[in-house]
């Protein structure tokens, strides 16, 4: 029985389940599957997806909703196990195949036509574990291997141990997430129009362009190359 | 719909512009001597209403907009405030600039949209705001129009709730509308965080997110 394998009839969210069969986070130094590369590492770089309406607002930037999905489902990231320059094209078209599924409806989900993957944030799984509120010094953040499945093998979870936590520290969990997200800037996506490129600047994070091979990508009746007026990164 | 912001003697002064700079926890001599005018504040039923798509005989600004223009009258044209630490005159009330309005309409249409379109059954799997959690926005939003907060961006949460939100370069800050009215707060200038709640009716803005609400606004 895997450790994902979580009692449906219950009303606790997914990640509280986790949590329960868990409680030390002793599970994050286990390998989930034959496929995965084993437990995430402290100094793995992560990949989280930024997108189009549901984790950002366009006019006001990037806001601490980003990883609301952590303290109930669980945050999906993509283990960089071999750094970004290696995995950028497989998770930029990675990224970008999910939100295209949200739009055209082939989800499972409604069909939500704006849905736009804007890039991708990064962080270390260390960076994440270490995160702490003021006068509660328990690792609440947990990452653990999920690549259960051959298909999407660098797949990690985030997730949050809120127990015992009052509304308040939830929401500065919250926050500290974010910024820690936006530290190391947004990786645009080579996918974006004019429009997503306007609303990647929006986000008010530095702008990371894609590299050269990837900007001028199946952009779809949109022969321009990405130009962001956001600060690059080294 | 009830507007609990009073001008208080307590926790610093929340309310009006500051002239000379922005409010401190730690009041400084200068501080003490820090006029604040209250100006240009009325919009009357008889100015034109701002231009947006807000249709306003469901959208709550109207009335909000109302209230905060009797409240500010009740003060007269000659109220003097005096604080622990500080006087404040409140300068001949007038009119309340009509954009300060304005900017608080995106927010209106976004959480209307929002709503409208979760209610549909076949959109996102987020769970809509309800009626309570809505209220607790708008209630929450016209406190901070009467504490002359610029208007912040929404903040869309998956069980519901509505928060808001404002940054800038490294300083951040965001409100959840919690429907019990106990509003959650944190702030941020990049370093460090400083988190706590908003009892509303009943509390005024507290002094720290005062203090970075306004300097995000600066």
């Amino acid at each position: 029985m895997s450790f994902y394998d979580l009692d449906a009839s219950s009303k606790k969210a997914r990640a509280e389940q986790l949590v329960e069969k868990d409680p030390e986070g002793a599970k994050q130094l286990e390998k989930v599957s034959k496929h995965s590369p084993g437990p995430v590492k402290d100094e793995e770089l992560l990949a989280r997806s930024l997108e189009y309406p549901s984790k950002f607002h366009a006019e006001g930037g990037l806001n601490d909703a980003l990883f609301q999905d952590a303290f109930s489902h669980g945050a999906s990231a993509q283990r960089l196990t071999n750094g970004w320059a290696s995995h950028e094209s497989d998770v930029h078209s990675r990224f970008e195949a999910r939100a295209k599924a949200r739009r055209n409806g082939s989800s499972g989900k409604p069909i939500s036509p704006d849905f736009t993957y804007m890039g991708s944030l990064h962080m270390t799984a260390g960076d994440l574990r270490r995160v702490r509120l003021n006068a509660d010094d328990k690792a609440r953040i947990r990452v653990y291997d999920a690549g259960n499945d051959e298909s999407d093998s660098l797949h990690a979870e985030i997730i949050i141990d809120a127990s015992g936590l009052q509304r308040q520290q939830r929401h500065e969990l919250r926050v500290r997430l974010m910024k820690l997200a936006e530290q190391r800037g947004l990786y645009v996506s080579p996918y974006l129009d004019q429009q997503g490129l306007h609303r990647a600047e929006c986000s008010q994070c530095c702008l990371v362009q894609p590299s050269a091979t990837l900007s001028i990508a199946s952009q779809e009746g949109t022969p321009e190359k990405c130009e962001s007026k956001g600060t690059l990164l080294p | 719909m009830i507007i609990n912001s009073a001008l208080s003697s307590t926790d610093g002064c929340s309310y009006g512009i500051p002239t000379t700079g922005l409010l401190h926890s730690e009041h400084s001599s200068a501080d003490r001597t820090t006029v604040f005018v209250v100006g240009e504040y009325f919009a009357s039923a008889s100015q034109p209403t701002a231009k947006s798509n807000i249709d306003y005989l469901q959208s709550p600004i109207q009335q909000i907009q109302s209230l905060l223009n009797e409240w500010l009258a009740s003060f007269g044209s000659q109220t003097r405030l005096q604080c622990e630490d500080s006087a404040l005159v409140v300068a001949p009330a007038s009119k309340i600039c009509p954009e300060f309005f304005e900017g608080y309409e995106p927010f209106f249409k976004t959480i209307f949209l929002y709503q409208a379109a979760l209610g549909a059954p076949e959109i996102e799997d987020s769970t809509p705001p309800s009626e309570a959690q809505m209220n607790a926005a708008f209630l929450g939003l016209a406190n901070l129009m009467a504490a002359f907060v610029p208007a912040p961006a929404p903040m869309l949460l998956e069980d519901g709730t509505i928060g808001g939100y404002w940054r800038r370069g490294r300083c951040y800050a965001s409100i959840d509308f919690e429907v019990d009215g106990e509003h959650t707060w944190v702030e941020t200038d990049g370093e460090e965080f400083k988190s706590g709640t908003w009892k509303l009716p009943g509390q005024q803005i507290p002094l720290p997110l005062i203090q970075q609400l306004l300097t995000l606004a600066s």
